[in-house]
């Protein structure tokens, strides 16, 4: 049967060029970004930010953090965010229909009265409840809104519209937020004299095993248990080696639905979140983009390496499977509302590189995986394997992706070095080599599923339930 | 066949790429690990060091020298054996000199003075006239900080070339360092700066400048004619910030200058240097203006307007973009005594939007 | 006088401690306002010198919470490189017995406060 062996060598070495094609790329990405945030921590060094948070004459930044359900640590998640030293800043917590008594205790612990408060729907939403602001002077910078339930990128319009300021940070209101966050965030839209900066985005951390009180970080710390801990290795791979890269060239896609600054009038000019998707935060990247290349003006998005922000990630597999499902889910109704940028030269960067990578190597990457596993079980009924064959192509494929990771680990060690206890270090280590074993396999599966349920046309808006953790959000 | 043999090397050439990973994984692994070890070793001597180095400064800052002891005398701060032993090394001097130069940025008088001393008495500076020289440029801009920190005014034309780098970073420490020696004189380099001028940047200059006695500008008119978009900006937030009303009739100028931005800081700066004419003036430009300026000028409006004024702002409230009439209500408001019974007034006081504005501006809400 | 230090720069601590121990005070010492707070809450004072902007909470809180408590017998003394006319109206307004901008003079400071242990 000489076409079936030709047919296993074409799929075979198809996987294989795909895989090295993949190989290259990671490496040329992984160079690119340390230049970059070795720059990045250079030039950070000579920065004093307290300097500048003082200052009358920064722009004014609206924080908008949509609430919901978060019941009891509302007060203090609130209160950290209130005692960011910024001068020109509104702190905007969306209370989003929450069952529980969030509105009430933020009433009593801030002092709060409802008032007359003039918002212009620019953008429709969901019905205003009341908003309030303190009666007491230490919390003028504080307005709190009370909406019908309509959803994460329903509350965050609303936050869009009531704010009257230059820059809107949106953020989940239980991320813990470094002190000098802020200002780091919106460096890039004052340095740059080229291009408007529209966005910006920073690193997200995982905040499990880190010691935690009052709504700061305390002490860094690795996760005690496996799945956060190979979430943490994850997260160290797309951000210090994938984002920085993609910022460099101007191909950024996507910023953390976790903390980001954006360009108010821009988002206006776009309308807003999109709340038909589950993916609203690259969606809204992805719109602004659109909207500037089209308008043809010239443009940034632009990226923070430094840790702003730590969230908590899913310590349970059930919980992990539904983020990575509803990533999947929003990565596709992105890109399908977008795709008239695909390979279209009339978007830049854009459309010549950084959607075709969303839509070969993020989308595609898992759903060709699955058909390998697929064939290889086929192939394997019909017994046409070459074991000896496949199991180097397994055992390099593994190697790989462990070499990939230990990569990244250097990187991490290199440049931030969070994790300093050489014990943390040796676990990242044995967590690469099993990760592809324990955990890449279900992110696989769930992408898959994603797809099918993408294709069932599976709605999840109403409610939106929080199991004790934050939103699940693309990293 | 054809495809047997294609697997064989195939198979020889995986197992070739494992071997090559394998051995790359040994690798990273190792400079993981020499890393670690150089990392950890150096932060135990941070602490330690940087203790050391505070007790050294905080008894230098107090330092009073005996009456009858020499001025001339620099060798005069009693420096320990240990501190003598670890100036070698670089890691230590690094932390010494940042914290000195720390200390410095937050005291005057005799112990900024005394800062001075233990800095010439350890001969620091000759470190950071190495930095300048260097070719990296983060040290070269280093170097130049703590020129400037340390007022090394002799120095100066050491600093100067370095005023138009092409550098962003390098410009910018070299011009807040210039400030540092020169006071206000430090801004000449706006004359002919090429290079546009950061938002950033220009907060940085303007922090600079807060922090020196109040001088006087010379050279201000020439900025608010530069040909440098950026030149004009940081010459309107001046006149903005230090309230120069000697330049009103230029601003008045600039409101006729091709680029919106700098009309619309000409709006801002003018409103903290009025006279009797502004109000006209803004009121003459605003027909042609963009939206945004629009905002600007009955922003200005709140603070220079008076009864005068008033007709000219009620007809904004008939404008159909809602951030106007949010404008001009707030405006009209703040025209004391009788402004806001003009919106009262209006025929559309009851309808949206006017009717929520008015319930705004009516409970005073900051 | 029973003073306590509320400043998280490590060096600006030893130094202001130094100081005012060598010119007989007695000095507690806090990197934040948190810490701040609960030493006010269990220790007797006479006088807290502040910096603004610490982590976790502004000095114009502790100022303000100061005032609340104790009225005139804690006296305040903001030492902060927040030197601009607006942020030194509200520290005063709030009840700070005195404002001092870096970069400052030890000295300078330390006759402040002996004039206000005089004044007691």
């Amino acid at each position: 049967m000489i076409w079936l062996e030709l047919i296993y060598d074409l799929i075979t070495y198809g996987l294989l060029c795909y895989s090295l094609f993949l190989l290259a790329g990671y490496i040329g990405i992984g160079l690119y970004s340390i230049g970059e945030i070795n720059k990045y921590l250079h030039k950070n060094s000579f920065t004093n930010y307290r300097i500048l948070a003082t200052s009358n004459d920064t722009p004014s930044i609206s924080i908008l953090a949509p609430a919901y359900n978060e019941g009891a640590n509302i007060i203090e998640n609130v209160r950290s965010l209130l005692s960011i030293h910024y001068n020109n800043l509104e702190v905007i917590i969306i209370n989003d229909g929450s069952k529980d008594d969030s509105i009430n205790k933020l009433i009593v612990a801030y002092d709060l009265e409802k008032v007359d408060y003039f918002v212009d729907q620019i953008i429709e939403t969901k019905k205003i409840r009341g908003i309030y602001k303190s009666k007491n002077k230490i919390y003028r910078k504080l307005i709190v809104v009370d909406k019908e339930n309509g959803g994460k990128a329903d509350a965050l319009n609303v936050g869009i519209n009531v704010s009257r300021n230059q820059y809107v940070v949106c953020i989940d209101v239980d991320c813990i937020i470094e002190q000098d966050a802020l200002l780091k965030l919106i460096k890039p839209f004052l340095e740059n004299t080229k291009e408007r900066v529209i966005a910006t985005g920073g690193v997200v951390r995982i905040a499990n095993g880190c010691e935690i009180a009052n709504g700061r970080l305390i002490k860094v710390g690795l996760p005690h248990d496996f799945l956060p801990r190979v979430q943490t290795l994850e997260y160290i791979r797309a951000f210090l080696l994938g984002r920085m890269a993609w910022s460099r060239i101007n191909g950024l896609m996507l910023i953390s639905g976790a903390f980001g600054a954006f360009d108010r009038e821009i988002v206006v000019k776009c309308g807003g979140y999109n709340h038909k998707t589950v993916g609203e935060d690259m969606e809204l990247v992805v719109r602004m983009r659109r909207y500037m290349e089209e308008k043809d003006l010239p443009y940034k998005v632009a990226f923070i390496p430094d840790p702003l922000c730590w969230t908590e990630a899913p310590a349970s597999y059930k919980i992990l499977g539904r983020q990575r499902n509803r990533w999947t889910r929003g990565t596709i109704e992105t890109l399908k509302f977008h795709k008239v940028m695909c390979l279209n030269t009339n978007y830049g960067i854009v459309g010549v590189l950084s959607y075709p990578y969303w839509f070969f190597f993020e989308l595609l990457a898992p759903l060709v995986e699955f058909a390998g596993i697929i064939i290889f079980v086929f192939l394997a009924f019909f017994g046409s394997i070459n074991w000896s064959y496949f199991l180097a192509l397994l055992v390099c494929v593994y190697t790989f992706g462990v070499l990939y990771s230990i990569f990244a680990i250097l990187m991490e060690v290199l440049t931030y070095n969070q994790y300093r206890k050489g014990k943390d270090i040796l676990n990242l280590m044995i967590t690469a080599f099993l990760e592809p074993i324990f955990f890449h396999p279900f992110v696989v599966w769930a992408s898959v599923k994603g797809n099918i349920d993408y294709l069932q046309k599976k709605s999840s808006w109403g409610e939106m339930t929080r199991a004790g953790l934050s939103q699940p959000k693309k990293p | 066949m054809l495809s047997q043999y294609f697997n064989l090397s195939g198979l020889q050439f995986l197992i070739a790429l494992f071997v090559i990973f394998c051995c790359l994984i040994i690798l990273l692994i190792s400079f993981i690990a020499i890393t670690l070890f150089i990392l950890n070793k150096r932060e135990l001597n941070y602490y330690d060091w940087k203790e050391l180095a505070d007790d050294v400064i905080t008894i230098a800052i107090f330092f009073e020298p005996e009456d009858d002891a020499d001025l001339a005398n620099i060798s005069v701060i009693d420096i320990p054996e240990k501190v003598k032993k670890l100036l070698p090394n670089k890691y230590f001097r690094t932390i010494f000199t940042n914290q000195l130069l720390s200390a410095k940025e937050n005291m005057v008088g005799s112990s900024g003075d005394n800062l001075d001393l233990l800095y010439t008495q350890l001969n620091l500076e000759a470190f950071a006239l190495k930095k300048i020289r260097s070719k990296s440029w983060h040290n070269i801009a280093k170097g130049i900080k703590e020129l400037g920190l340390m007022d090394l005014k002799k120095y100066r034309e050491d600093v100067k070339p370095f005023l138009n780098y092409r550098r962003q970073l390098i410009r910018i420490e070299a011009q807040n360092t210039m400030l540092k020696f020169d006071g206000f004189q430090g801004l000449r380099f706006l004359n002919t700066a090429t290079y546009p001028i950061s938002e950033w940047h220009q907060l940085k200059l303007l922090e600079e400048l807060a922090q020196l006695p109040p001088d006087d500008f010379t050279g201000i008119d020439n900025w608010l004619n530069s040909n440098n978009d950026s030149v004009v900006l940081f010459a309107l937030k001046l006149v903005r910030n230090y309230h120069l009303f000697q330049f009103h009739q230029q601003l008045v100028q600039l409101f006729s200058h091709q680029n919106e931005k700098i009309r619309g800081h000409a709006i801002i700066a003018i409103k903290e240097i009025p006279d009797e004419t502004t109000a006209n003036n803004l009121m003459a430009i605003y027909p042609g203006e963009t939206l945004n300026n629009k905002l600007e000028i009955l922003s200005a409006l709140k603070e220079v307007a008076m009864n005068d004024e008033i007709p000219f702002i009620v007809s904004c409230l008939d404008d159909h973009a809602t951030d106007i009439k949010f404008a001009a209500a707030t405006t009209l408001y703040h025209i004391k005594p009788n402004g806001f019974k003009y919106v009262l007034n209006h025929p559309d006081a009851d309808n949206e939007p006017l009717v929520r504005i008015i319930k705004h501006l009516q409970s005073n809400i900051e | 006088m029973r003073i306590l230090i509320a400043e998280d720069d490590q060096l600006m601590l030893k130094t202001l401690e130094f100081r005012l121990k060598r010119d007989g005070h007695e000095v507690f010492l806090s990197r934040d306002g948190q810490e701040a707070m609960k030493m006010i809450n269990t220790q007797e004072l006479d006088l807290v010198i502040s910096d603004i902007m610490m982590p976790y909470s502004s000095g114009l809180e502790l100022i303000g919470f100061i005032k609340q408590k104790f009225n005139n017998t804690v006296k305040t003394i903001i030492l902060s490189g927040m030197g601009q006319e607006n942020v030194i109206l509200e520290a005063f307004r709030l009840g700070a017995t005195d404002f001092i901008t870096k970069p400052f003079s030890p000295n300078e400071l330390s006759m402040r406060i002996n004039r206000l242990a005089l004044s007691n």
